[in-house]
Parts: structure tokens; C-alpha cells; sequence
């Protein structure tokens, strides 16, 4: 089984009540009913080591690097002694294109196109847009040198994610790995499809989560583990912000643990408590 | 460890819509690159070429007859046929455990100018957005040929650019050696040769502005930036005992596998090659093999002036003097990049080197550089003692991956 040397999950603060989250782009009435996104801009969620990462880098991205940097101080040690011996596993969508401009290009004539998209666009746009760049500036930042997988489906990548990184920990591929996923509402397609997946009741939630996992005796069946939902869905994140929002005193979790102790011999240590100060968002 | 065998391969590439026309021009040294403007894009594109699969040859995969080929996307059309050839030693009732593909679906240029027009009227297409369509349409596929039913969660849609192709194929290699599955799908497909896509990446200064067919020239130095390219590639691992006790055809060993992380710059490679050096060891040392028994390297090569030098430095450090007698080829000389899944259609052509015992070509390789000085097949295939095939991929990001392929022994 995996111990959690560490986890952490940003949310929004939940205490006010949802709002309606309006995409102004379009003609018709696009919004997500019932949405909780961080208050700070772009900007402010994050404090990037190189500045010019923010060129790369879309609101989700920067969630993820929020919520990945942070493991830096669990991870050094074993980075510093060897940096293959780390891994990042990824659960992301693609990220922002620029919307404004393809708007704009929606019936430019062929012959213009070439000139338009350059002029409208940073030549740096597509680095946000490919959903691999978020995961290799957390490799860079870090300086992780293992491997690094990013899974896109928009149900399991989390699942698929904690799987591989349990592959590799058995096998001796890495020492330790990086588990992080994240989402955001910059998107309104990915926003749309997602609010449209779930109840109308539940809160569409940006959000971000990262776990180190090490390994520590036998095969861990994350698919049994992960909690349920609640009120809130944090689209392709959803797993891991709730996988690492749980503790020991979280009665689901705890009683899937129990359940699979009784089972599958399948158990979890919770975080270090000395992490525990490092889940609160502000 | 179960040993790992390919039973079953399938591709579509701009040189040849399945294997046997593949393998013909590959070896012959068929360019795949032709002239855009005036067809795909307009005449005063900035870029002129792209190797691009013909769409008047690509017909409908079976599977998918009931679609509109014109609406059908052209990565399930792409994927659908790599996957039918691959799945044609496949019989029926044989059950395949899981899809693990590397696809670039998803929400994209044309998708958001499509919802700009669709949204008011209510007809846009929402499950358009999600990038696991492909690998539903292949899961219908082997469900319809009477393969057995994937799960959800055994679908693995991967995307992590250049690598993804690599990538699919160790992580099911992993699974099946370990005993976890028996049978997986795995490859990748591309169909993104499109006006907006050339233009991301003609705007970070990645492609070529070089005109004809000879404008990919992998290691020769006159290159330039890479040609965009398109296609798929499937192939079925599977467990030896299970291929041999179905009396499958093996086509191959894949017997290493490695990925690691450069940690340097998203656009640009290590100058010390770590990483890839790094990606290179761990695979030769996970295939239980020495470099004297490497037999060839199907490189990146991908045709950038950085990426050819790199990937010439990373394999003389890992194979010191020994390096310039070990023939290096570059499939993207003939077929271009096509990014996420180069990886699985470089497989198919290691896997052919395999069977036929002749290494393909590097085209277009007319004016040596001083900083790629290997043996890179100049311009024509030639006969070889192919045993072991290493299969190198370095990404944008900064990721590597490698694969070790091996001839099938009885």
C-alpha cells in the first residue's frame, strides 16, 4: 500500500452562498448555475520561482502549480539525492485557448487567416493550451527528473493517475510521486460540459489537489478509496481534491479504509500533522 | 515478468493506409510531405508543407460505416482504421482487457468557432469537449468484433505531446508483465494538420519554412524545423503465453520501457542531455540488454536544428565510441511529426525493421553536420542483422521516453 506523505486540497472559501457564473463571449445566456471560484486573479494564485512561466501558464495551470509547489519541502530530500527518483502524475484537460480571438476569426476569409491569427495572438498562447506544459513547469520549478504522465479522461484521469503512480512506487521506478490534478472555470466549454455532467443542485468548483505518495508494502486499490461526492464537483479534479480533502476523522474515507483493512488488507496513513497547516487556502 | 508481445499492428500514415503500403514506402524512401497551399491552406500561408494522411484514400473504417464520413472526426476515422487492421489476427470472443491511446482530442480552435455558431440554437455538440471520444469509438469497435467490452476506467487517454506514443506502450507493457491485464490496445493517433494548429506552432518557431518534399531533413544540416504530420498507429501487446497459447503471429517483443523528466525548459532541450541519456539507460536497463546488442535506434529526429544535435549527444554518451556503429533513423524524414502519436507509429516501423531485417531510411540527409555525425541511414534502406530496436522520444515539456524492442524468438 502507498502512505500519503503528504496532501493538500484548495478550494474556494464554501461558506458564501454560490453564484451564477456568466460567459460573456457568447450571445445566448451561458452561465454555470451554481459555481465557487477563488477570489484572486490570475496573478495572485500563485508565486512562480520565473516570472515569464506566468506566460505559459492558464488559470488551471497556475492552480496546479498553487497546489504543486507546495510539496516541495516533503520532496526535496529524495529530489536533491536523486531527482529520477520522483515522478508527477497528472490528471489535467486541455488548457485555455484564446477565446477573444477565435471569436473575432469565426468568419475570417481563408486568405486572411494566416495574417489575423497572427495578429490577435501570442505566439506563447499555445503553450497554455497544451495540457502536458502545466506538469512539465512543475517538473521544472521542482526539479523532478522521473517520469511524468498526464491523463485526460474527464472521469477517470484521477483514478488513472493514482494508479500509475502506485505502479511505479511497486515497482521500484520511483521513490516517491507526485499526484496532482486541477480545475478551473476559464474555459466555458470545459466549464459547460461539466456543470451540464452533474446535478443541477451541485456547485461547480474550481479547484486543485496534490498527494506525495510513497511506497509502503502492498498494492493500494485507490479505485476503492476514492470518497464520494458531495455537493461540490471540481470537474476532471474531482477524486483527488476530495481524496486529499478527507482525513482521518472523515467518516466516508475512514470507512473505506476500515473496509478495505478488513478486506484487501488496503489501508492509508493520513497526512503528517505537521502538514495539516498547509490546507488552508488564502 | 511475463515477456510482452506485439500480436497485431495497424497504421495510418501520409506514406501508407495500412501496413503492407507502409512498409513498401517506408523502406523505398517515400516522402509523406507535399505542398498545402492552395488546398489546405490558403496560397500566402506562411508554411507550404505538411504531411497529411489523403483524405480521398481514407475511406471509413467498417466500424464506423453507419457515420457520415464527412462529420465523422478524423481522428475516430484515423484511429478506427489503424485499429480494424490491428485487430485483424484478432478473433472474436478474444477479450481485450484494456485501451491505453495517446489522442489530441478535445476542446480546440475549431471546436470554440464551432460553439460560437451552435450555442444559441442549442446544438452544439457538449460530449465534443471531452478527449476520450476516441477511445470510445475504438472500445465500439473491438465490442462490435466481438472482443469483449472495456471498462471506463481501463480507457487511458493520455496526452503529453511528443512522448504520449512511448508512453502508452510502457504503461501497458507495466500491467501485462505484472499480470494485471493479459491484452491491451495501445497507440496514438494525430489529425490535427490544420490551418490554426500550423500556425501555433509556426509561431513558436517550430516548423520549417523550407518547401517540397524534402523539407523534414532530420540530422542533415541544412534542417530547419519540423514538418507537420498526421496519423495513427495501433498495436495489441499482449502476454506471450496468451498470444502463443491463441497461436497469435508475434511480430515482436517489447521488452523496455522508460520515461523521465528533463527539468530544464518547456521548449528546449537539456544542453547536458541528462534527461534523454537518463530515458535511454533506464530502458536498455529495464530490457535487460547491453548496447552492444542494439541493433538500430528509430530516433526523434525530429528535423529541429536543437533536437538532432541533442539526441546525437545523448546517444554517444550513452554509447561512447560504439555510438557510430549503431545505425540511427528517422521515420519523420519520410512521414513528418505527428506529435502524440509518433511514438506508436515509429513502433510499427521498428517492428518492421524487426521482420524484414533492413533498417528504413533517413531521406533528404544531402549535407552532413559536424554535430550529428552518426550513421543515419543516409537516403536509402539497406539489409541489416536487426535484433534490438531502441525507440526514442524526446517531447515538448522536456519529457523522455524509450522503448526497447526485440525480434520475436520462437
Amino acid at each position: 500500500m502507498s502512505r500519503i506523505l503528504w496532501k493538500l486540497a484548495l478550494q474556494p472559501p464554501l461558506d458564501e452562498v454560490p453564484q451564477c457564473y456568466r460567459y460573456d463571449l457568447y450571445d445566448g445566456d451561458m452561465c454555470v448555475p451554481r459555481a465557487a471560484i477563488f477570489p484572486e486573479q490570475d496573478d495572485q494564485l500563485v508565486q512562480l520561482p520565473d516570472p515569464r512561466a506566468y506566460r505559459s501558464l492558464g488559470r488551471t495551470g497556475l492552480l496546479l502549480m498553487a497546489a504543486g509547489l507546495r510539496s516541495r519541502k516533503s520532496l526535496a530530500p529524495l529530489i536533491e539525492r536523486d531527482p529520477f527518483s520522483v515522478g508527477i502524475y497528472c490528471a489535467l484537460e486541455h488548457g485555455p485557448n484564446d477565446f477573444n480571438s477565435a471569436k473575432q476569426m469565426i468568419d475570417t476569409p481563408v486568405e486572411e487567416f494566416a495574417a489575423t491569427y497572427k495578429s490577435l495572438r501570442s505566439p506563447k498562447q499555445y503553450l497554455k493550451q497544451l495540457p502536458n506544459v502545466p506538469a512539465s513547469q512543475l517538473a521544472i520549478c521542482l526539479g523532478i527528473m522521473g517520469p511524468l504522465y498526464l491523463y485526460q479522461h474527464s472521469h477517470f484521469a484521477c483514478l488513472h493517475a493514482l494508479d500509475q503512480a502506485e505502479f511505479d512506487l511497486n515497482a521500484g521506478t520511483v521513490e516517491a510521486a507526485l499526484v496532482c490534478a486541477a480545475f478551473s472555470l476559464e474555459d466555458p466549454l470545459l466549464s459547460m460540459r461539466a456543470s451540464r455532467s452533474v446535478p443541477k443542485s451541485m456547485v461547480l468548483s474550481e479547484g486543485a489537489a496534490a498527494l506525495v505518495l510513497t511506497p509502503d508494502g502492498e498494492y493500494t486499490c485507490w479505485r476503492a478509496l476514492l470518497p464520494p461526492y458531495t455537493n461540490c464537483f471540481f470537474g476532471i479534479a474531482q477524486d483527488l481534491v476530495m481524496l486529499a480533502r478527507s482525513d482521518s476523522n472523515d467518516s466516508s474515507l475512514s470507512e473505506l479504509i476500515a473496509g478495505c483493512r478488513e478486506g484487501n488488507s488496503v489501508s492509508i496513513r493520513p497526512a503528517a500533522p505537521s502538514s495539516a497547516g498547509e490546507g488552508a487556502y488564502r | 515478468m511475463r515477456e510482452v508481445v506485439v500480436t497485431g499492428y495497424g497504421i495510418v500514415s501520409p506514406i501508407g493506409i495500412g501496413v503492407p503500403e507502409f512498409c513498401r514506402n517506408m523502406f523505398a524512401g517515400e516522402s509523406g510531405v507535399s505542398a498545402i497551399r492552395g488546398t489546405l491552406v490558403a496560397s500566402n500561408f506562411p508554411v507550404g508543407v505538411a504531411a497529411r494522411v489523403p483524405r480521398t484514400r481514407l475511406g471509413q473504417p467498417h466500424t464506423l460505416r453507419n457515420l457520415d464520413s464527412a462529420t465523422t472526426p478524423a481522428s475516430w476515422r484515423l484511429a478506427g482504421i489503424a485499429t480494424e487492421e490491428a485487430l485483424a489476427s484478432l478473433p472474436a470472443g478474444v477479450i481485450v482487457d484494456a485501451i491505453v491511446y495517446a489522442t489530441s482530442d478535445g476542446v480546440s480552435f475549431d471546436l470554440f468557432k464551432d460553439s460560437f455558431r451552435n450555442f444559441a440554437a442549442d446544438t452544439f455538440d457538449w460530449d465534443s469537449t471531452r478527449s476520450e471520444t476516441c477511445l470510445e469509438c475504438i472500445r465500439g469497435i473491438l465490442e462490435q468484433r466481438g472482443n469483449g467490452r472495456v471498462s471506463d476506467e481501463a480507457m487511458i487517454n493520455i496526452n503529453n505531446a511528443c512522448v504520449s506514443g512511448n508512453q502508452a506502450i510502457g504503461i501497458a507493457l507495466g500491467r501485462i508483465r505484472s499480470g494485471q491485464w493479459t491484452r491491451a490496445l495501445v497507440g496514438g493517433v494525430d489529425a490535427r494538420c490544420n490551418d490554426h494548429n500550423l500556425m501555433n506552432f509556426h509561431l513558436l518557431g517550430a516548423l520549417t519554412t523550407a518547401e517540397g518534399m524534402t523539407a523534414s531533413r532530420p540530422f542533415s544540416k541544412d534542417r530547419s524545423g519540423f514538418v507537420r504530420g498526421e496519423g495513427a498507429a495501433t498495436l495489441i501487446l499482449e502476454a506471450r503465453e496468451a498470444a502463443e497459447a491463441r497461436g497469435a503471429p508475434l511480430l515482436g517483443s517489447v521488452i523496455g520501457y522508460s520515461a523521465t523528466s528533463d527539468a530544464h525548459r518547456l521548449t528546449q532541450g537539456r544542453e547536458d542531455a541528462r534527461g534523454a541519456t537518463g530515458a535511454i539507460r533506464l530502458a536498455l536497463e529495464d530490457a535487460g540488454c547491453t548496447n552492444e546488442q542494439v541493433s538500430a535506434i528509430s530516433a526523434h529526429g525530429t528535423s529541429t536544428l536543437i533536437n538532432d544535435a541533442l539526441e546525437t549527444v545523448a546517444i554517444k554518451k550513452v554509447f561512447g565510441p560504439l555510438a557510430y556503429q549503431i545505425p540511427v533513423i528517422s521515420l519523420k524524414s519520410q512521414i513528418g511529426h505527428s506529435t502524440v502519436a509518433a511514438g506508436a507509429m515509429e513502433a510499427v516501423a521498428s517492428l518492421l525493421m524487426l521482420r524484414e531485417q533492413r533498417l528504413a531510411p533517413t531521406i533528404n540527409l544531402k549535407q552532413p553536420d559536424p554535430l550529428c555525425d552518426l550513421d543515419y541511414v543516409p537516403n536509402f534502406s539497406r539489409p541489416a542483422v536487426v535484433d534490438v530496436v531502441l525507440s526514442n522520444n524526446f517531447g515538448f515539456g522536456g519529457q523522455n521516453s524509450c522503448v526497447v524492442f526485440k525480434r520475436a524468438s520462437a
